[in-house]
């Protein structure tokens, strides 16, 4: 017993044996109320191997221990896979002798709104837990026949991880560089050595929360600690196989599928023409084009493999009137091609990703726009977009970087960015009292993207049910709010703001006690119910610059007084700004409120300033303004 | 349009599609799609439902019976079925292509006889029309594998759909059988989408018939005879699409078909049908012997047939006895698996080992009317009467019922006995005996006079209750009030190994209890914020009372305290409390729905009563009170309040009651005038004046 190591391996030997899984589970329940289970111990390898064919593929084997919290719950653990990947096994086996076999496992589609991703697949195997206590061995085997596959890598799980361990073997002549995302943040080491000729790369953690599904957020590589495995080539210099070293060589890669399509303008040359054919200027043949793919072809993902990163041709697209991006980016290009213009196929990342193409990795892009050269300028064409004017660009791809076909080299460049006033909700109310109500003329402006989703909701809202729709929209969902004469524009019209009138009638505004009169002035209380919860993991990404402008004019009646005036609010933030005036003059008393966010994005290490915002916010909504008689 | 098919088709069998264009198909699609009535021509919608999403321009259901026959050891006669159900619809907005995008069905099936004959199969067929008249049939083999787990084999998405098309589709189905087809069914007319003309066919053998009848203004079948076959019609046009409307009972207010197809010289009689079943029970062997074992150690002296019937309810409604007697698993416990008919033999044995004078009846939902006007059994339900004075009823164990309580469904409904169908009319229960009673004391925070601490105690019984047992009542609560010495007597190897079970489920659910518990407050939370419009915080102490699962304690009643964040405003120096809110909020009446042709059917009559006694802040005083005196009464129901105030606290007793659970139509503006009685104390508001 004179060998410390030996010592030490009984020592946990013992340890392991005579854990105490209930106790465990016990104090785990306490901390993780909401939780089924929880981690006890992940170790997920990644092994590099050379390939003579694509130059590295990779092995990747998880093991994780998984306690039970609950009693009489199933959960769901998963493997995704692709075209490019196998789940070789997938097993699992419980300290109460239940086994999963891979007979059990059920794989399939996986339904996603992640725009490259959508030949993604998975296996799932249903865990019974049947004691709280009852410990779960969970093991699977996953290969990807080539490594350039391999991008980003998380260290949370589904389930609070008490201990994980995320290892990569990698040949010493194979070049891999491993970044770390996020990581300060969390009690995470690394560690390095060499062993059996292979470089070992080993990141250990402890003590992580499980990862929770959040609305409105920012994207996965904001805010999770993750790393990203970029591998780029494999050799020595004599003999040396590029994988990904640089954004050229994604974009090789991206090109020669691009390269494989068969385009075939018969089959759409007869309507680019009838499209064009009263058109007399560039911009309006142009507009015309990407509006019909906008209109006409139905986002539906249905794919296949290589599928993912190869787009569909555009006769095909043209043909079933629907398709992925790619597919619609693609038929963008051929029909602008077809009608005489320089149209290109776009990478470009959306807002959701963190990386930009300094990183050559298959992780940097997740979607696809269509580029048409017009007199020396770019135009960015997405026609997933529904109801996007010509000339402007989505909030999620706005400054994005973009690779742009050119032959064998790309053109690097950005995504126009609008004006930052570009995006806005502006409702203004002439209000009079009407006994215990405000009534008076509405008038709502829309602008940008606040523009864009209300036509896209409008359209795609069954035409019977439209009228209810507007009621909800144009009371925020108040059920105290009434329209009447509602006067809509021309809805058809992307380009420029969308100003609509009507009448309303908001019940209740108004208190009256002996003769004091106490006004609920603001008719659309936005952004009341934004606080955050402490828990929450991701920034908030409202998917557009928040510019939320209301005014309300209410008239004073003859013979009343206006006693008291709520206090105004003024909070600047570098991130946001919220504002509320009240003026006064003889017969009128005017409220102003207006609320920016001018990125649409709310960092987390700012929620304590955000929720004392919005407690500020919630207060002067809960301010009334008293006349008296 | 899974949703469609759903709707439309539910009675019948799953979807399934071909995925080769076999000859069997061919010959189906040329008959269907070659053969269709002259409205599957029709392209356009008629001018008043332009502003609809969809409409239905044509709607065929055909079933066709035939015989055939097979030689295989010796001749054999069977029955060939077919039904064939055939959809043409106009899809008007980006909405309704959007619901027919894609579509995902079962794989194939056909199989062939000894000849190469298909003897049954199942076959989709789809097709688009263009607005210029052009039509493409969608090919089923580009589908693909549909996500894990769907239940479905393959989905597809529908090529060239756009705003104006027309979706022609149909499934057939064919199958066979040695015996004579004998089925009913209810069919709505009225559909997701309005309906241009819809038509019902059976084609039948002159040896068979179909009976049915027409409801609510549903046009009736035309009969013609051909050959040896006999056709039935039914054709209905220009149909409005299905109201959505509160309070409603399709089967007895909505235009509707019931028919039965069966041997011609058998008219179908429920009533015989009835008294066959009813008949079975003198003869179906049941053993009660875990039953009777209980009853000889815990009761055998025991000679009160209520408490006798009381505690025979218990125990079958017990897990352990459910196991036992039905193998339905302890492990959840507040599942609704409900006892299956076995019940009821196990009453009827039960009662008559005891000398209990009862009644086994078959009661019809009253959601599908009386007995007569019944094409099938499948709305009804047993119920046993103890003829006792006041006569008792036992009902199916769901897991919170108590012993003479009945499902709501059947209250009111006239119920067959083997001895008579007249004089069992169930009975019906009063609002007052499914009252809901809150008690809220309020007061505003004492730190931050813009949140208000509530402390509740919510009672409730009768039908009113279930609700509030789920929210509060967890599995492991569930079982702990079984926990009791009597329910552990092990008279047999079975009881041993059951008791022992449950002694284990208790213990792994009580595992589990911490987390329940806080399942259940963030339940309570969310229903509160959702119900009341709050933001709630600090949600604490929720403390059940009573199950509500036993006589002895017949109501659920739980206690609770938290903090309301926004329901008050400031006012200069005043404060308005909208107390109203915590009433939770009213049924409002949309204005489209405040004129009605149909009949109100709720599911009971109830009651709320709700007393809030709110803590005037020293230093203030209140006005307002007269916001919160309102009375609009009628034999319809009611809603009364009324606030008083001794300076200290302001007292305010409310109560909305719905005194049937069936009114007329020509009854609606009297519900109309207490709910909206009850929208407006929602929002009545008091302001405490600062002095």
């Amino acid at each position: 017993m004179n060998n410390p190591l030996f010592v030490a391996l009984l020592l946990t030997a013992g340890v392991l044996h005579g854990q105490d899984f209930s106790q465990q589970a016990k104090t785990l329940q306490a901390k993780y109320p909401e939780e089924a289970a929880a981690v006890l111990r992940a170790n997920v390898a990644y092994v590099l191997t050379k390939d003579s064919r694509v130059g590295a593929k990779v092995k990747v084997t998880r093991s994780e221990k998984l306690l039970s919290l609950r009693y009489n719950q199933a959960i769901h653990e998963s493997e995704v896979y692709d075209g490019n990947s196998q789940v070789e096994t997938f097993t699992a086996e419980s300290s109460l002798k239940q086994r999963l076999t891979d007979a059990n496992k059920v794989c399939g589609t996986y339904t996603s709104e992640g725009l490259f991703f959508d030949d993604s697949k998975f296996c799932m195997q249903e865990l019974k837990l049947k004691e709280v206590g009852e410990v779960w061995d969970v093991t699977s085997v996953k290969k990807l026949n080539d490594a350039k596959y391999l991008t980003t890598v998380f260290f949370q799980e589904k389930y609070p991880v008490l201990e994980k361990t995320i290892s990569f073997t990698l040949p010493q002549d194979m070049e891999v560089e491993i970044r770390g995302f996020n990581l300060d943040d969390f009690p995470i080491t690394k560690t390095e050595r060499v062993a059996d000729g292979n470089r070992i790369v080993e990141y250990t953690t402890k003590e992580m929360p499980g990862m929770q599904s959040e609305s409105f957020d920012r994207g996965l590589q904001y805010n999770h600690p993750h790393l990203l495995v970029l591998v780029k080539s494999v050799g020595t210099s004599s003999q040396k196989t590029n994988v990904l070293t640089s954004p050229q060589d994604l974009y090789q890669w991206y090109a020669s599928l691009a390269q494989k399509l068969q385009p075939k303008p018969e089959v759409y040359k007869a309507t680019v023409m009838q499209l064009i054919k009263d058109k007399s200027t560039d911009e309006e043949k142009i507009k015309a084009i990407y509006y019909w793919v906008q209109d006409n072809i139905r986002y539906i993902a249905f794919e296949d493999g290589l599928a993912a990163f190869k787009p569909d041709e555009a006769q095909s697209v043209f043909e079933k009137r629907y398709g992925d991006c790619k597919g619609m980016a693609n038929l963008t290009k051929e029909m602008l091609k077809t009608a005489g213009y320089d149209a290109r196929l776009t990478w470009i990342g959306t807002k959701r990703i963190l990386y930009d193409h300094s990183i050559p990795s298959l992780a940097v892009n997740n979607h696809m726009i269509c580029t048409v050269m017009l007199n020396g300028k770019k135009y960015f064409l997405d026609a997933t977009e529904k109801y996007m004017p010509f000339g402007e660009n989505a909030e999620r791809i706005q400054s994005r970087p973009v690779m742009i076909e050119n032959g064998a080299t790309f053109i690097a460049d950005n995504v126009t960015a609008s004006d930052k006033n570009r995006d806005a909700d502006i409702r203004t109310l002439k209000a009079s009292l009407n006994g215990d109500n405000l009534v008076g003329s509405y008038a709502i402006e829309l602008k940008g993207e606040a523009k864009k989703n209300f036509l896209y909701s409008y359209h795609y809202t069954k035409t019977d049910r439209r009228d209810a729709f507007m009621t909800d929209f144009i009371s925020r969902g108040n059920n105290n709010i009434k329209n009447t004469n509602l006067k809509l524009p021309n809805l058809e019209e992307r380009s420029g703001p969308l100003a609509l009138q009507c009448d309303v009638t908001y019940n209740g505004a108004v208190s009256s006690f002996n003769n004091e009169y106490y006004i609920d002035i603001d008719p659309s209380k936005s952004f009341k119910n934004w606080a955050v919860k402490a828990t929450r993991q991701s920034d908030i990404d409202f998917g557009e610059k928040i510019h939320n402008k209301t005014v309300v004019e209410l008239s004073v009646p003859q013979g009343y007084a206006v006693t008291s005036l709520p206090k105004n609010v003024t909070i600047n933030d570098p991130e946001f700004s919220f504002n509320i005036q009240y003026s006064k003059t003889n017969d009128k008393v005017v409220y102003t409120k207006e609320v920016v966010v001018p990125e649409g994005v709310i960092k987390k290490k700012s929620f304590d300033r955000w929720n004392a915002a919005i407690r500020q916010l919630v207060e002067a909504y809960d301010s009334q303004i008293i006349l008296k008689k | 349009m899974k949703k469609v098919l759903l709707a439309c088709i539910v009675p019948f069998l799953i979807i399934v599609a071909a995925q080769a264009q076999s000859e069997v198909e061919k010959k189906v699609k040329q008959k269907i799609w070659g053969q269709a009535p002259a409205e599957f021509n029709a392209t356009q919608v008629p001018e008043k439902w332009k502003n609809e999403s969809a409409v239905l321009l044509a709607y065929h259901r055909e079933y066709i019976c035939d015989f055939a026959t097979k030689v295989g050891i010796g001749a054999q006669r069977y029955y060939v079925e077919t039904l064939n159900i055939h959809f043409r619809i106009k899809l008007q907005d980006k909405a309704a292509v959007g619901d027919f995008s894609d579509i995902s069905f079962d794989n194939k099936s056909i199989t062939t006889n000894l000849f190469g004959r298909a003897s049954s199969y199942r076959i989709l067929g789809i097709k688009v029309i263009k607005p210029d008249g052009s039509q493409k049939e969608v090919d089923l083999k580009d589908a693909v594998k549909a996500d894990a787990g769907s239940g479905d084999d393959l989905k597809i998405p529908i090529p060239n759909l756009a705003e104006g098309d027309i979706i022609d589709y149909f499934i057939a189905l064919k199958t066979e059988g040695l015996a004579m087809p004998d089925f009913g069914d209810e069919d709505l007319m009225e559909a997701k989408y309005p309906v241009v003309k819809q038509t019902i066919t059976f084609m039948v053998p002159h040896q068979m018939e179909l009976y049915s009848t027409s409801y609510n203004g549903a046009p009736g079948f035309k009969k013609v005879v051909k050959d040896n076959d006999v056709i039935y019609t039914l054709q209905d046009e220009m149909r409005e699409k299905a109201p959505q409307i509160l309070w409603d009972y399709p089967y007895r207010s909505a235009p509707h078909i019931r028919y039965r197809v069966r041997k011609e010289d058998m008219k179908p009689d429920v009533t015989k049908t009835a008294k066959e079943y009813l008949n079975y029970f003198s003869t179906y062997p049941t053993d009660i012997g875990v039953i009777v074992d209980y009853m000889d150690v815990n009761f055998k002296k025991e000679k009160d047939v209520k408490k006798l019937i009381e505690e025979f309810f218990y125990l079958v409604r017990n897990p352990i006895y459910k196991e036992a007697l039905f193998e339905i698993k302890q492990g959840e416990p507040l599942n609704s698996n409900n006892p299956p008919d076995k019940f009821f033999f196990l009453v009827d044995h039960f009662c008559k080992k005891y000398k209990i004078p009862h009644t086994v009846l078959l009661a019809p939902a009253r959601s599908y009317g009386p007995f007569e006007e019944l094409v099938s059994l499948g709305s009804c339900d047993f119920v046993v009467r103890i003829d006792t004075d006041p006569v008792m009823y036992i009902a199916r164990p769901t897991p919170f019922r108590l012993p003479d309580e009945i499902p709501y469904s059947l209250e009111g409904t006239d119920a067959f006995s083997v001895y008579s169908s007249k004089g069992n009319t169930i009975r019906v229960s009063k609002d007052d005996q499914n009252a809901t009673l809150t008690n809220i004391t309020a007061a505003l925070d004492a730190s931050d006079n813009t949140k208000l601490q509530i402390k509740r105690n919510v009672s409730a019984k009768g039908y009113s209750k279930t609700y509030h047992q789920y929210l509060v009542v967890t599995d492991f609560d569930y079982l702990k009030e079984y926990d009791q010495p009597k329910y552990q007597v092990e008279r047999s190897r079975l009881l041993h190994g059951l008791i022992k079970e449950y002694n284990e489920e208790k213990t792994k659910f009580g595992q589990r209890v911490t987390q329940d518990y806080t399942a259940r407050d963030t339940r309570m939370k969310e229903e509160l914020e959702e119900e009341m419009e709050i933001k709630v915080s600090d949600y604490k102490n929720l403390t059940v009372k009573s199950s509500g699962m036993w006589h002895a304690n017949p109501s659920v009643e739980y206690t609770d305290e938290f903090t309301a964040e926004n329901l008050t405003k400031r006012a200069g120096p005043n404060i308005i409390v909208e107390l109203g809110r915590l009433i939770e909020k009213q049924t409002q009446i949309k204005d489209d729905q405040k004129n009605r042709t149909r009949n109100i059917y709720q599911d009971f009559a109830r009651s709320f009563d709700h007393t809030i006694a709110f803590t005037i802040p020293a230093g203030y005083t209140v006005e307002g009170l007269e916001n919160f005196n309102k009375k609009t009464e009628s034999a319809a129901g009611g809603f009364v309040s009324t606030a008083t105030s001794d300076g200290k606290t302001v007292t305010i007793k409310i109560r909305k009651h719905y005194a049937e659970n069936y009114y007329a139509a020509a009854d609606w503006p009297k519900l109309n005038a207490f709910l909206q009685a009850a929208v407006d104390l929602y929002s009545a508001k008091l302001l405490l004046k600062k002095a």
